[in-house]
């Protein structure tokens, strides 16, 4: 059994993110606070969909990670936006001011719904946030459910962006990867042992994946041993 | 095929701190959302909360870390009731855990003093607030390492937790995984803005009645806190530890509609298509399931959109459906873990809840069978436990009889 993976990476804000910010427009993404997860999730989601390729009748699965403690600068009284001797009034100005979505630091759906939108047949999805190994239960998951049939194909995207805090650029980014099984084994048994990699050892792989984004598919062989 | 079987399950919301307390209330129909008293919001905004009272005692007992409180309360409780010490769970390999939960949401006090670096309540929040969906998850599973998984799907988090943990379980994964959601977002902002996005209640005038999912009266719904929490083992871990099972989670099914970003599909269309797939997941016909705890949030748009959906799935023989949020309110990242457990409780006890503050049903809510007034007693097989979110997130869960 083996998972076919490729992968895609979006590191700051290139042409990517302006190209996709006009996508969330309708979400008046004025202000750089809530959007630059969702827009560099997108935007690594999209370079993992191939050029003519037509996915319809295949089940997908999105498994999206990420540090996005993105909008505190909405109530950061420091920040201009907000008056602090009127705190209150402060707020019902800016959530009237802005799309009341935006402000909300629980939107955590933005990219699983634009993803949806490319006309996926979206089986599974889920989206893990804020703890130390997100990325390691995205991309486990994918696996998981490509080797155990619940899904054709899995596309586990992780990002990180500061919202406001102390964060340098280089660190602000995504990283994309697609599994796809190539091989069929015993399904759920295959999924165990490569999920069940430790984390360090999930995130080497993943650096590879990083090193060689944009550089074709690289297969990963599952672990000897499985149960 | 490893079957998924729940052995303990734990909870604390707006009536009560317990498994026991919160399923007498939901059972009795007995509301506990009451005027919003955390914080200050503005003129026009909702002033009605489920707020889970004081421990020991009675009012309201504040702290900045209560999503910490609550969540481990609950977590304790399951693994009480499954039998299990936490220690040996946390350390046994085979063991996981997958919990819903949106972070800490600061008061404004509370986040001020926290960025300026000082203590509240004793407590330096100044690395809390600056990471608060971090925070809290470490808080929560950081015990289990890369073992944990924190789910962020808005509110069918819980429900996907709960899918999640059956998921790993069924694949052999794990063996035993703690899954449960909690939030702690009663707020000035959170309520600010789910206010101005129209979907909290206007019945700031009767704040106990004011969550009344399916009524034709329905105005929005109330934002509550709490958490739920549960023990799923596979059979081999049940067998070889001898404990009985309060309910087998038998299937789960996922769907996201991009039809609207805030807005249920249209006719229910997407919401069907989770339950189908928590049915056909399960392996269940649809005669199967003699109970459906819905999300019923006692919005217009999910009350009759998710009505028309169910309808799609179940055609004219639907069976009985209620909302416990009637009783709760609306705990967000943690509602569809709590009504799973409730989900459960249905199996477990025989007894079906009823939908609290349901008093006309809204001509548009198009199922023959609200469960209003009392709860119902007889035996049931199988429950489904719907949980949708913000930006087309749709879960559903299928728990069965041991």
């Amino acid at each position: 059994m083996r998972a076919l993976v490729s992968t895609s990476a979006k590191i700051g804000f290139g042409d990517p993110y302006e190209l996709n910010h006009r996508e969330l427009v309708p979400f008046r993404h004025d202000r750089r606070c809530v959007a630059d997860f969702e827009v560099l999730t997108l935007a690594c989601f999209k370079e993992l969909l191939r050029d003519d390729e037509d996915l319809s009748g295949r089940g997908c699965g999105l498994y999206f990670a990420g540090a996005k403690d993105t909008l505190q600068l909405d109530i950061d009284f420091s920040n201009g936006v907000a008056d602090e001797s009127d705190r209150v009034g402060a707020l019902t100005a800016m959530a009237d001011e802005l799309n009341p979505l935006l402000p909300l630091h629980k939107l955590y759906n933005i990219g699983l719904y634009l993803a949806a939108k490319e006309g996926l047949d979206c089986r599974r999805h889920c989206q893990y946030t804020n703890h130390g190994h997100a990325d390691h239960s995205a991309v486990a998951a994918a696996v998981r459910d490509v080797c155990s049939g619940v899904v054709d194909l899995g596309f586990a995207v992780f990002a990180q962006a500061p919202g406001g805090f102390e964060l340098p650029p280089e660190s602000v980014g995504a990283v994309g990867v697609r599994v796809e099984a190539v091989e069929s084994g015993d399904g759920a048994g295959d999924a165990v042992e490569l999920s069940g990699l430790a984390q360090p050892a999930m995130l080497l792989q993943l650096e590879r994946l990083h090193s060689n984004a944009g550089g074709g598919n690289l297969t990963i062989e599952l672990p000897d041993g499985r149960s | 095929m490893a079957r998924a079987l729940i052995t303990g399950v734990g909870s604390v919301c707006p009536v009560g701190w317990g498994i026991d307390e919160c399923w007498q209330a939901v059972v009795a129909g007995r509301s506990g959302t009451a005027r919003l008293e955390i914080v200050e919001v503005g003129e026009n905004d909702c002033k009605v909360a489920g707020q889970v009272p004081a421990r020991d005692g009675d009012g309201y007992e504040s702290s900045p870390l209560r999503l910490l409180d609550f969540y481990r309360f609950a977590e304790a409780e399951a693994l009480e009731r499954a039998g299990l010490e936490r220690e040996s769970v946390v350390a046994d390999p085979r063991a996981r855990a997958a919990v819903a939960s949106h972070g800490f949401a600061w008061k404004i006090d509370e986040f001020t003093a926290g960025r300026r670096g000082e203590p509240v309540g004793g407590i330096d929040l100044s690395d809390f607030v600056r990471r608060p969906q971090q925070s809290a998850h470490e808080g929560i599973g950081a015990d289990f390492g890369d073992r944990y998984s924190g789910i962020t799907t808005a509110c069918s988090a819980g429900g996907v937790a709960v899918l999640e943990a059956g998921e790993m379980v069924r694949s052999g994964l794990a063996d035993i995984v703690v899954t449960g959601g909690v939030d702690a977002n009663i707020n000035e902002l959170i309520v600010a803005i789910h206010s101005r996005m129209g979907v909290l209640t206007s019945h700031n005038s009767t704040p106990e009645s004011a969550s009344r999912p399916f009524d034709a009266t329905h105005a929005g719904f109330v934002i509550a806190e709490g958490a739920g929490v549960m023990v799923v083992e596979s059979e081999r871990s049940v067998e070889a530890r001898g404990v009985e099972p309060i309910a087998e989670l038998s299937g789960w099914g996922t769907a996201i509609s991009t039809a609207h970003l805030t807005a249920g599909s249209e006719g229910g269309e997407i919401q069907a298509l989770a339950m189908q797939r928590a049915l056909d997941s399960a392996g269940a016909g649809p005669d199967e399931v003699d109970y459906i705890n819905m999300h019923g949030t006692s919005t217009e748009d999910n009350d009759v959109s998710e009505s028309e959906g169910v309808r799609k799935v179940f055609g004219a023989a639907a069976p009985p459906v209620s909302s416990t949020k009637g009783v709760t309110g609306h705990l967000l990242g943690g509602a569809g873990a709590l009504e799973a457990v409730f989900g459960a409780m249905a199996i477990h006890s025989s007894t079906l809840p009823p939908t609290a503050n349901l008093n006309e049903v809204d001509p548009r809510c198009c199922l023959d069978d609200y469960i209003a007034d009392r709860a119902r007693h007889g035996a049931c097989r199988g429950v489904l436990s719907n949980s949708f979110g913000l930006a087309g997130s749709n879960a559903s869960l299928m728990l069965r009889q041991p």
